[in-house]
């Protein structure tokens, strides 16, 4: 007889699927056919197939130039590629974070019939929607060159900043996989949150024009905003990460103190579903 | 040796109106002052279950509809923890329960055995040991590199029949299975069906079917509304079950 032993009385609580789930084999080779899977359908059966991954951003730098450059005739220079950096990583948070709040509920035939660590269902939402941003970032660096952006040790901060953007949109993306079980319509919620995001995040603008005596408030409350602000920063202007990043770090933790602790005392949700 | 011992096991669902909740019905809630998790009823699928099932031996689990069937089954494969009592499982429990889930629409047969397999927990060596064996069984031909889309039910079921029936585990948990394709499929996955249990696994059948319990199963359980009304020997307890 094998080791594989299980044991449950009832309140013996399992360990945290979570937790242990991250670094075990099996959950590693569920991710990647959960995520290579999903890769070939998504650009597959698409008569662009993988170019989606480049025209939806550019299109939408398109309009925003030229809805700013000709009609309001604004924005530097360098407009295009602050628009473009903004974009692509904003875009990384949202489509996860939508698709993450399904993630659980879409499955819920799947989550019934075996039992398998669920967070990968919306870690994987993350990864596949990672790979729209790497692709963004080939463009990027595209536009860098052509815009003749000197390259800067600065530089080196940009899988920094990714890397603190993923453990983000992971924890944020987990959080919403749970409420979506209990609450159906977060999703019309998040069309909003995220829009209203976009906004709120200087994205379509430089931070520089938000009026000097109300940024540091801005930058404290709008979450992705110190984050939006270091990425122009290192990669357009020659500067290190903005400061307030320390915010964006303490806000991070405090999302995965949720996540962690609402997947512990979720561990029934195949019953809610 | 015990391969399941279940010790007053109860597992109960919430009927609380707080689950799947829509904006409009919270608002209401709050604008009448009601508190959000007032009523917080909930029913026993299962409840004072008692067993003891042997390793290697065949349990059939009967009962009318919305028995608590299939909530055993996903106790037993460890989807459902107990809210009540104990369950003791010896290895590791295997589901072939309702066929073809988790399938992908978009993806090929081939990369649906891959996929399915490794939800089900397998790994890459096991399922490379035995996905000639899969192909072969699920009779699907070219129709493999096809996108499962495409297939007819009877060949979705097949395929997963295929999984299922090719990867094993100590502890086989089959929701009522027996009837899959047509009449030469559902020989031949008779047929497997039966080596599978004359093989030294536990199984946990639940069927409808009372020839396939007496044919199959030698311990059977009989439960009604959640509550056992009866435990032991097939033949004995189906009489009592086809009495009531």
């Amino acid at each position: 007889m094998e080791g594989r032993r299980r044991e449950v009385s009832g309140n013996l609580q399992e360990s945290s699927i979570l937790i242990m789930g991250f670094f075990s084999r099996s959950y590693k080779s569920i991710l990647k056919y959960l995520v290579l899977g999903e890769i070939k359908v998504k650009y597959k059966n698409r008569f662009l197939g993988a170019a989606w991954a480049v025209i939806d951003p550019l299109m939408l730098m398109l309009i925003y130039l030229f809805l700013i450059k000709f009609i309001f005739q604004r924005g530097g220079p360098n407009y295009a590629i602050e628009l473009l950096v903004g974009l692509i990583t904003y875009r990384w948070f949202s489509t996860s974070i939508m698709a993450s709040s399904r993630s659980l509920l879409s499955n819920g035939k799947l989550l019934q019939t075996v039992k398998f660590p669920y967070s990968v269902l919306p870690l994987s939402r993350v990864l596949i929607n990672g790979v729209d941003l790497l692709v963004g970032f080939v463009i990027l660096f595209i536009f860098v060159y052509f815009y003749e952006i000197p390259p800067s040790w600065n530089w080196l901060w940009i899988p920094v900043l990714l890397l603190l953007e993923f453990q983000f949109i992971i924890a944020s993306s987990l959080i919403v996989s749970i409420i979506g079980v209990y609450f159906r319509d977060l999703l019309n919620i998040l069309t909003f949150g995220v829009r209203i995001l976009l906004y709120a995040s200087p994205i379509l603008y430089g931070i520089e024009q938000v009026p000097e005596h109300i940024q540091p408030t801005y930058l404290m409350l709008s979450p992705l905003s110190s984050l939006m602000v270091s990425f122009k920063n290192v990669l357009i202007f020659d500067k290190g990460p903005s400061v307030y990043l320390a915010i964006f770090i303490g806000l991070s933790a405090l999302l995965w103190f949720i996540a962690i602790y609402s997947f512990r005392t979720r561990k029934n949700i195949s019953k809610d579903l | 040796m015990n391969a399941i011992e279940v010790k007053d096991l109860g597992i109960k669902f919430r009927l609380s109106r707080f689950k799947n909740t829509r904006v409009k019905e919270v608002l209401s809630k709050v604008m009448s002052k009601q508190k959000l998790t007032a009523q917080k009823e909930h029913f026993w699928a299962l409840r004072n279950l008692n067993f003891e099932l042997w390793q290697g031996e065949v349990l059939g689990v009967i009962g009318s509809n919305g028995s608590g069937k299939s909530t055993l089954l996903r106790t037993i494969g460890g989807i459902y923890e107990p809210d009540e009592g104990s369950i003791k499982v010896e290895g590791s429990a295997s589901a072939l329960l309702s066929l073809g889930t988790g399938f992908k629409d978009d993806l090929n047969g081939l990369e649906n055995i891959y996929l399915n397999a490794i939800i089900l927990g397998f790994t890459q060596e096991e399922i490379e040991a035995n996905i000639d064996d899969i192909v072969a069984f699920t009779e699907l031909g070219r129709f493999i590199n096809e996108p499962v889309k495409n297939y007819s039910s009877g060949m979705k079921a097949r395929l997963g029949f295929g999984i299922a029936v090719h990867l094993r585990r100590e502890v086989m948990l089959v929701d009522e299975i027996l009837g899959v394709g047509d009449f030469k499929f559902r020989k031949k996955s008779q047929e497997k069906i039966e080596e599978l249990i004359s093989d030294d696994r536990t199984v946990v059948l639940v069927s409808h079917s009372m020839d396939s319990i007496e044919n199959f199963t030698s311990k059977c359980l009989w439960i009604n509304k959640g509550q056992q009304m009866m435990f032991g020997e097939t033949k004995e307890v189906v009489r009592a079950y086809l009495d009531s």
